[in-house]
């Protein structure tokens, strides 16, 4: 028994994917061609980033667009964490991301920023295609990568292998035969050489959401469409969930909605750190925290 | 740090509506500063209010939605908690409650973490650390960085 690990950089951020039940070397190298191609396929489709994909053909032009036999799960998952966030996390937000400055070209100049529509008046989908009322951006940053972490996690178990971590930038799926738990560190949002925790997983995904990279000016990647402006009270969340589109969207969410409000339509536990490096965590966290006293 | 639950209690004696909010000691009681805001019909034909002191007022408020705000004050900066109620034939067939937007982690401090595990925490280096990953901030690509550097290189220039 042999354990592989491929790496490689992937929808704006670093891949890893390790395997410790690979037998067959010539199968394992095919097996990550065909997950690196279907990563690919994912991100000619959802990235706001690229000038080939539907979500920059959306944006461009209304009207009915063919969604991909992966859309409809994401689109439903976005719809319910849309109602459970009172409107907070929007895949609507693309338009407002970009023109606060993170946009195709990380041109990083902010616009005027103007509060994104309201889902039900532009949105509409069905199992096969996607409508849009006007051209509208967006941006599936949330649950995406999350969701994509999900379909490579698919790949994996239909090829037969039972143990596995695959860590797309910090969105972390595990799993393992024989039980066995992955330890997660707690990333200092302050200092990336260093964890505030160590967590707990097996057979489950931990995401985490934090605005300590991608920001700029008074903006990072994630921004309220109340108010337009980016959360700075809480500064980095953790999630653990049975999938990986659970724990990425709820990451997110996390940084608008309470956690009771979206545990009344989302299986998860969470750790959220606040800027004054408080951390609360749930009582079935599997965590131990290094704490300051 | 954390404040007390929001509760707004509202009673309704002898046609006069009274909002109270049980915040902090800073809280402002609202009662007489009710305006009509809208004086159209309510929309709701089935009243369901269970204040049923009202039905016995003197019904000195017209039909309408009524609503007023009031300033709290929590740490970083001033909170705002506006009280909407509708009054059909002197009853409150509907009410709301709606925080100010101005701090979207204020309600995240109102109640919710009373339930969950708090701890003052601080980094430990992960070179002396047992683990198999480490999740935070999701890595940027180079593409991301090298804007980001030249942008500050331009402010800078």
């Amino acid at each position: 028994m042999t354990v592989r690990q491929t790496a490689f950089e992937a929808i704006g951020t670093h891949w890893n994917i390790q395997v410790t039940d690979v037998v067959d070397n010539e199968a394992w190298v095919q097996l990550m061609e065909c997950i690196y191609l279907r990563i690919q396929a994912f991100d000619k489709t959802y990235s706001r980033f690229r000038n080939d994909s539907l979500i920059t053909h959306m944006s461009q032009q209304a009207g009915t667009f063919e969604l991909p036999a992966d859309g409809h799960q994401l689109l439903a998952f976005y719809e319910r964490l849309y109602k459970a966030s009172s409107g907070k996390i929007t895949p609507l937000i693309g338009q407002v991301i970009a023109d606060a400055g993170y946009d195709k070209t990380y041109s990083f100049q902010t616009k005027k920023l103007v509060k994104p529509p309201a889902w039900e008046d532009v949105i509409s989908y069905t199992p096969s295609t996607i409508t849009v009322k006007e051209p509208t951006l967006l941006d599936l940053g949330a649950a995406g990568k999350g969701y994509l972490v999900d379909i490579v996690s698919e790949t994996l178990l239909n090829a037969g292998h039972q143990t596995y971590t695959i860590n797309a930038g910090g969105d972390i799926l595990h799993r393992s035969k024989s039980g066995e738990a992955l330890p997660v560190g707690l990333e200092n949002p302050h200092d990336p050489t260093e964890a505030i925790g160590i967590a707990q997983i097996v057979n489950q995904s931990l995401c985490a959401s934090s605005g300590s990279k991608r920001n700029w000016g008074k903006y990072h990647h994630l921004i309220d469409p109340a108010i337009l402006q980016s959360p700075t009270e809480i500064i980095s969340t953790w999630v653990i969930a049975n999938d990986t589109m659970t724990a990425d969207g709820i990451a997110t969410a996390l940084f608008f909605t309470e956690p009771a409000t979206l545990k009344k339509r989302f299986d998860f536990s969470c750790a959220i750190l606040h800027k004054d490096m408080t951390l609360y965590h749930d009582k079935d966290f599997p965590v131990t925290v290094f704490k300051a006293d | 740090m954390k404040l007390t639950a929001t509760v707004v209690t509202l009673i309704v004696v002898a046609g006069v509506v009274i909002l109270t909010d049980n915040l902090k000691p800073k809280a402002t009681t609202i009662a007489s500063h009710l305006t009509p805001s809208v004086s159209t019909s309510t929309t709701s034909s089935t009243p369901t209010t269970t204040n049923s002191t009202s039905s016995s007022s003197t019904g000195s408020f017209k039909d309408g939605i009524y609503s007023a705000t009031a300033d709290y004050f929590v740490p970083n900066s001033d909170q705002r908690i506006k009280v909407t109620v509708t009054l059909s034939k002197g009853v409150i067939t509907s009410s709301s409650v709606q925080n100010s937007e101005s701090d979207p982690t204020s309600a995240s401090y109102q109640e919710e973490f009373a339930s969950m595990y708090k701890s003052s925490v601080v980094g430990q280096k992960l070179s002396g650390l047992q683990i198999g990953a480490i999740a935070g901030a999701s890595d940027t690509t180079q593409g991301f960085d090298d804007a980001l550097s030249q942008i500050a290189s331009q402010a800078q220039a």
